[in-house]
């Protein structure tokens, strides 16, 4: 085209998308161009959880405990990121971020309460 | 005021539930065929500790086999690290779950930060003399 401008355009890698790869396939799609997708959407969750807990303890017991909130959202987000193996979305390196994490902050739990 | 019967009895909880964490893992990434190069224990230090638990505990079905992980002693441990061996299967068998929880707590953090193996074994050691002596001191009550 005479004097035309040049775009580039980048498509999306959607080398997961097969005819049998199904929900599982078009979840993986955000892991071909950024790898720590899901870990990001997993600390959203985490952080939703802990604060839904602890405001709604803190609405109506007047005090809320924010270590006790952590602890219980480490453990839901240990076992979505377990489904989240499991479906191929979140791998290995994520996974043990998620699992250090959770468990110090269970064990700091565990450790800080009153006798 | 804290006394030995609390800790210990936090410590047996954190361990279970660690355990059980760590076996929930485990079992539904075997059971739902996650690829080998995804599953927990393809890392090293947890596979040297709960999958050679779950290798033990899976061999003790005939006395054979038993026997087997009886007489099998890998010393693989370097200084500062931390070694409770015994004689007895079923003891070893049990010293995974301690060793599993330490690897989880101390070694695990530290592979991800990076900190180097000699530094990590001489933090360890301070720990463990400092956990020592905490505990012979609540014993004798100087802390309460």
């Amino acid at each position: 085209m005479e004097g035309g401008d040049i775009i580039m355009v980048n498509y999306p890698n959607l080398s997961s998308l097969t005819n049998s790869s199904g929900i599982e396939g078009l979840l993986r799609i955000p892991n071909d161009s950024y790898p720590y997708y899901w870990l990001w959407m997993i600390s959203g969750i985490w952080l939703i959880i802990v604060s839904t807990l602890y405001f709604i303890e803190r609405e109506k017991r007047g005090t809320g405990k924010i270590l006790s909130s952590m602890a219980v959202a480490c453990l839901a987000i240990v076992v979505l990121s377990t489904i989240g193996t499991i479906l191929g979305i979140i791998s290995l390196d994520i996974m043990i971020y998620i699992l250090v994490f959770s468990l110090i902050i269970v064990g700091i739990w565990f450790w800080s309460g009153k006798d | 005021m804290t006394s030995i019967k609390n800790i210990l009895s936090r410590m047996i909880m954190l361990g279970v539930l660690v355990f059980a964490i760590m076996s929930f893992i485990i079992i539904s990434q075997n059971n739902n065929n996650v690829n080998v190069s995804d599953r927990l224990t393809n890392n090293t230090l947890i596979n040297e500790s709960y999958g050679d638990l779950e290798n033990r505990l899976n061999q003790q079905t005939s006395s054979e086999n038993a026997l087997n992980a009886l007489e099998e002693v890998p010393p693989q441990d370097y200084v500062g690290d931390l070694d409770v061996a015994s004689t007895v299967s079923a003891t070893r068998t049990a010293r995974s779950i301690i060793t599993g929880l330490w690897n989880i707590y101390v070694k695990l953090p530290m592979v991800i930060l990076g900190v180097d193996p000699a530094v990590a074994g001489a933090i360890t050691t301070i720990l463990l003399i400092f956990m020592a002596i905490g505990i012979w001191a609540i014993w004798k009550g100087a802390i309460s």
